[in-house]
């Protein structure tokens, strides 16, 4: 070994004369820089990773399905409150209603045996499916609609007075009179507001019918 | 207590660093290591602004694995061994990127070389040129005997250091460091006629 360093003697001595490299003078500054960079940098790290600690996210996890819980039972609520299947008719006061067969003076003699049943439970049960269709259909009523309840309900009293001359009063069965007046098609209350020419025309209708009605007492 | 510190060997230092996490101590060990440290991986790379980078690197390591170390080994050899692994990286990438560079010029994908500037014996008189040459002489030394080579005859370990730094054993290192003697005394012959 002694030899080998004897042999490369001159190598050694002129590698040894090497000039010594020196570090730049701002290299304690760089480095402090750098390392300072480096700390921050892991801090950020760690506190993403602490964020994202399962035990971390637990509490995150069940405050947001609380929260989820509690917007639809709220929601399911307020559906139910508006459902408007579910909700009572309410009673309207504008309605012209023929309260009873009474006002038509048919004279129940001319009523057949179904007669039995009571004029006011027929007119009050077709009030009250009025009233749930108009409840229903509320939003549905135009000035179309205002104008063909019209139309039928002229239709209706005309097929009446038809149907009067025509058949034998014997054959007149309560339901049927009480129909004629007030049709169930035709019950759209809200939407009967005749005007003065509609409403002369109902006088002259009715007095056509109380003609026919003495006719027949005459005869 | 500065003046303590400084009193203090390196093992001393980096124990106080481990066990009071004390800045002043990794002060005292940047100080006392960074020059040496800047001289072994300049002649390892031949280039100024990368060692500088390897010798930061070298100590940001230090610091984020002080506690890695243990006060078996000497802390000379931990913290050469440290940059002696980051300046072998960094050559390869840089050599890497040399020869990726070089053989993509040209249409023809022709090999290029790099023109070798040989010196001039008649007008090598100054010493920085001399130094110039030898550093050039070191580089073209194969990197496995160039290593040996710096820490044996220009930072003056003993082979039980180097065998310790590279994970050689001692036979290895004496065997390399022969071997890389040899070429660069053929290297450097004409600097040896005058």
């Amino acid at each position: 070994m002694i030899d080998d360093e004897k042999k490369y003697d001159d190598l050694i001595k002129t590698l040894k004369s090497l000039q010594q490299v020196k570090a730049p003078p701002n290299f304690e500054a760089d480095l402090n820089r750098r390392l300072n960079a480096e700390k921050y940098a892991n801090e950020e790290k760690k506190s993403i990773k602490r964020f994202f600690i399962p035990s971390r996210l637990v509490p995150s996890f069940g405050l947001a399905a609380a929260a989820i819980v509690i917007f639809f039972l709220v929601n399911t609520n307020s559906e139910e409150a508006d459902n408007p299947f579910l909700m009572e008719p309410k009673v309207r006061e504008d309605m012209i209603l023929v309260s009873d067969t009474e006002e038509l003076n048919i004279p129940k003699s001319k009523l057949g045996k179904e007669s039995e049943v009571s004029d006011k439970d027929v007119v009050v049960e077709k009030k009250v499916e009025g009233m749930r269709r108009d409840n229903i259909f509320e939003d549905r009523s135009t000035d179309e609609s205002l104008s063909a309840g019209r139309n039928e309900l002229a239709v209706s009293e005309t097929t009446m007075i038809g149907e009067m001359d025509s058949a034998p009063t014997e054959e007149l069965s309560a339901p049927a009179a009480t129909g004629l007046a007030i049709q169930k098609s035709g019950l759209n209350f809200r939407q009967i507001k005749p005007n003065k020419k509609e409403q002369e025309e109902i006088l002259e209708l009715k007095k056509k019918v109380q003609i026919l009605k003495k006719n027949d007492k005459l005869e | 207590m500065d003046k303590n510190l400084n009193a203090l060997s390196d093992e001393e230092l980096i124990a106080e660093l481990q066990q009071t996490n004390n800045e002043r101590a990794f002060e005292i060990l940047v100080q006392r290591y960074k020059n040496p440290l800047t001289n072994y991986v300049f002649r390892f790379l031949g280039d100024f602004e990368a060692c500088s980078d390897v010798v930061q690197e070298t100590m940001i390591k230090f610091y984020r694995y002080k506690d890695n170390y243990s006060s078996v080994a000497k802390f000379s050899t931990w913290i050469y061994t440290i940059a002696g692994n980051l300046a072998r990286t960094e050559y390869r990438r840089r050599q890497r990127r040399n020869f990726l560079s070089i053989n993509d010029y040209g249409e023809d994908h022709k090999v290029f070389d790099i023109p070798d500037e040989c010196y001039r014996p008649d007008v090598m008189t100054d010493s920085g040129i001399k130094d110039q040459i030898i550093q050039e002489a070191l580089l073209k030394v194969k990197e496995d005997f160039r290593e040996v080579v710096i820490l044996r005859d220009i930072e003056g370990m003993s082979y039980e250091e180097i065998a310790e730094i590279t994970g050689l054993n001692e036979g290895t290192v004496k065997s390399r460091i022969n071997r890389g003697r040899t070429k660069l005394q053929e290297l450097l012959k004409d600097i040896y006629k005058e």
